[in-house]
């Protein structure tokens, strides 16, 4: 398994257990409500869920970097940058779907946190199939 | 799996000359070891540029290398 796709493993894994921590720490009726309240329980998780996020990756990125140091090093070849071009452009459809969804999410009641929330699953989503495609060109295999 | 309608002989070729590793050739040609075993195993089809680069670290033709299936392209 070559670096970038054990990185890509990595971030999807990472995004969904985030993503679901964090849910969870919210009250149990906040993700099936449009319009969750301005908890500061709920914004101190989303910090709490970004910084150890963003630590994990980079500490599990160094771990899989010393394992192999010139895998790492080298730069992404044609196949790599087609995978990678690929699940991006996938990812980018899921996003900008989901996104101007918002406007129906306005139309059935949501305030302006609510809205917030979305976008920010939405983003999350997005970011879970992008690399969850990337996993799937690897395995599979990428056409033209 | 995704196969392309093209087919190569790669692995032969490799056997041919000292059972040349698929890190060796990749080193030679310019891309990762699993882009090579991609292409042998069918699930990617290169660059013209990769293509000929693979041939010439062989000494071949490009179509010593490389086969068309007209019969199932798409």
């Amino acid at each position: 398994m070559s670096f970038r796709e054990k990185s890509a493993w990595i971030m999807l894994i990472m995004i969904v257990l985030m993503t679901s921590l964090w849910t969870a720490h919210m009250p149990w009726w906040r993700p099936f409500t449009l319009a969750p309240d301005p908890n500061p329980i709920v914004f101190h998780a989303l910090i709490l869920a970004t910084v150890g996020f963003v630590v994990i990756v980079v500490v599990a990125h160094i771990v899989i970097a010393v394992l192999a140091p010139r895998d790492a090093s080298a730069r992404a070849d044609e196949r790599e940058r087609l995978i990678g071009l690929k699940a991006t452009r996938i990812g980018a459809y899921v996003y900008a779907g989901l996104s101007l969804s918002s406007i129906f999410i306005i139309h059935l009641g949501a305030n302006e946190i609510g809205l917030a929330y979305f976008l920010l699953y939405s983003f999350a989503i997005a970011e879970a199939v992008n690399y969850a495609a990337r996993v799937v060109y690897y395995r599979r295999g990428v056409g033209p | 799996m995704t196969q392309t309608t093209i087919t190569n002989s790669i692995r032969r070729l490799r056997f041919e000359r000292n059972e040349m590793t698929q890190q060796d050739l990749a080193e030679r040609v310019g891309v990762t070891r699993q882009t090579i075993n991609a292409i042998e195993l069918g699930k990617y089809s290169p660059s013209l540029e990769v293509a000929f680069r693979i041939a010439v670290v062989f000494g071949v033709r490009l179509e010593d290398v490389f086969f068309y299936d007209a019969g199932n392209a798409r």
